[in-house]
């Protein structure tokens, strides 16, 4: 038997819930942001941030390349890479673009 | 206070209020950096070496011991943009450079004071913008009397 995991997942990225709206190349799409704390280690010493990373599902975003611009709550980020969980979903790694 | 611990201290005084860190001079700091921490400067010390061919006799028939106190200097800062980010660690590498050499005795007589060499700057991805470092690597050569670690004399 074949899991549709893509089918699956829609339910996942509902605006109703906690998904929200991006904006990539032109499009409007749908994923879960977070923007957790994050220690950055430099050397012998840590920095305190924030990791911005968008949840979604693969085929929202596919073919995006690293260093392209997506938008969400009024602020660009720059893909810094994507991470693949293998089931349909993406991990987009995000940092502030200038 | 040990002879180090005035050097660790000098160089904490002269490198606080500069132009790009103001007063985000810390010395020995072991809690992490938040943004409004930074861009920042730490001071740490390193090894304390004799120079064993420097020692020599005092007018008060005391030893005169030649010490020489590593002394890390590293620059941090955060930036969208990491050229920025490097260009605003150059320019504080700037700063500490004329600062250190401003009086080079640090107001503690040091006899001789050393850049000995500057780390490739570091670059963490990590997070919504880009950490930044460079460590500056300084020498601090003092004198004091065999026994008496606390005072520097000339």
């Amino acid at each position: 038997m074949v899991i549709n995991f893509n089918a699956d997942n829609k339910y996942l990225f509902q605006l109703n819930d906690f998904a929200e709206r991006f904006t990539w190349s032109g499009q409007s799409l749908e994923g879960i942001f977070d923007l957790e704390f994050n220690l950055s280690s430099l050397g012998n010493f840590d920095l305190e941030g924030t990791a911005p990373t968008m949840e979604t599902p693969s085929g929202n975003v596919a073919g995006i390349q690293q260093g392209e611009i997506i938008a969400v709550r009024g602020v660009d980020y720059k893909l810094v890479r994507e991470e693949q969980d293998g089931l349909g979903i993406s991990f987009l790694i995000l940092q502030k673009a200038v | 206070m040990n002879a180090s611990g005035q050097i660790a201290n000098a160089f904490k005084a002269v490198l606080t209020g500069l132009t790009t860190t103001g007063a985000k001079a810390y010395r020995a700091r072991s809690l992490s950096l938040g943004e409004a921490n930074l861009p920042a400067i730490l001071i740490n010390l390193g090894a304390d070496s004799l120079v064993e061919d420097e020692l020599s006799g005092l007018s008060d028939g005391g030893l005169g011991e030649t010490w020489v106190q590593e002394v890390s200097v590293v620059a941090l800062t955060k930036a969208v943009d990491s050229e920025v980010g490097e260009d605003t660690l150059l320019l504080i590498k700037s700063e500490i450079e004329v600062a250190l050499f401003t009086d080079p005795t640090l107001g503690i007589s040091i006899k001789y004071l050393e850049i000995t060499s500057v780390s490739a700057p570091e670059i963490s991805t990590e997070g919504e913008k880009t950490g930044l470092s460079i460590e500056i690597n300084c020498a601090a050569t003092y004198r004091i009397k065999q026994g008496v670690p606390d005072a520097i004399i000339n």
